[in-house]
């Protein structure tokens, strides 16, 4: 699954780090996601929707 | 002063690959920690019943305390220190984070303490001439009520500390950690009639319960690590 997690942090000037302690994941988990190796749980998945003010399908993309 | 790179920072790669290599050198160093503290106690233990102190004995455990000083700054020095220090940039999700790595560092320093006091307790008051590594069972022997404490600092390390952990770790780590649970009990499975088999034709000495668990052991971390590079 594509997302634009990364594009969305650097538009706020956020570190993974401070993606990480806003979300309350770990920085591994952060880095997992944006480069597409692991895709977040349902309820993370609501809570990044929630922390940049958008729908959940404006930021993670089904790649069929 | 920290060791936190500015360049990496600004790229939002402040705690990457010098974060994961700060916990490798700090489980690496807690278990050189342990192995070091087990070998002394065991010369201790000797010495004691012995009754005396061969200069060559002597010798051997002021190398030990040097090795053991040794490793413990480099763990401190590389793997703590960083890890403790300030983040270059306070922002309230990096306070957290910072809050989340010191938890997991206090996590891994209780379980190497718990670790090393086990192995402590054991060399010292090690009474009889078995091995646990060579299933030699029948000459075991510890005081009664010392084994009962021990009896309870490994519930506290082999149950109470690995689910403690569960909670404390996200959903990314939790994934991990269940393909380690997951390969060291497949090979569990596997690996004991495999090994009942090979005996049976000849191949292997017969299997023992401390070969077992090192099988479940082994097989968990591989599986941590495949999971931890690969996934």
């Amino acid at each position: 699954m594509k997302n634009r997690l990364k594009v969305l942090r650097a538009e706020r000037d956020w570190s993974q780090a401070e993606l990480a302690g806003r979300l309350d994941v770990s920085r591994q988990a952060v880095n997992a996601i944006e480069t597409g190796k692991h895709d977040p749980s349902l309820p993370l998945a609501f809570r990044i929707a929630r922390l940049f003010d958008l729908p959940i399908e404006e930021i993670f993309h089904d790649e069929h | 002063m920290t060791n936190i790179d500015e360049r990496r920072a600004e790229a939002g790669m402040t705690e990457g690959l010098p974060m994961f290599g700060r916990v490798a050198i700090g489980v690496l160093g807690g278990l050189v920690l342990v192995f070091l503290a087990g070998t002394a106690a065991g010369y201790v233990g000797a010495m004691i019943e012995e009754g005396s102190a061969a200069p060559r004995d002597a010798a051997i455990l002021g190398a030990v305390a040097l090795g053991f000083a040794g490793i413990g700054y480099g763990v401190w020095r590389f793997a703590l220190r960083g890890a403790l220090a300030e983040p270059a940039s306070g922002g309230p999700g990096e306070r957290r984070t910072l809050q989340r790595q010191r938890r997991q560092m206090g996590y891994i320093a209780l379980a190497g303490v718990l670790g090393g006091l086990i192995g402590l307790i054991t060399g010292i008051f090690d009474q009889g001439d078995g091995s646990l590594f060579g299933g030699d069972w029948e000459s075991l022997k510890l005081p009664p009520m010392l084994a009962l404490g021990l009896v309870v600092l490994l519930i506290g390390g082999f149950v109470v500390l690995p689910l403690w952990g569960f909670r404390m770790i996200d959903d990314y780590k939790r994934e991990h950690n269940y393909i380690a649970f997951t390969g060291g009990c497949v090979s569990v499975l596997g690996g004991y009639p495999i090994w009942a088999v090979l005996y049976a034709g000849g191949f292997t000495p017969p299997p023992h319960a401390f070969g077992i668990f090192a099988i479940a052991y082994v097989s968990m971390i591989a599986s941590f690590l495949y999971a931890r590079w690969r996934l």
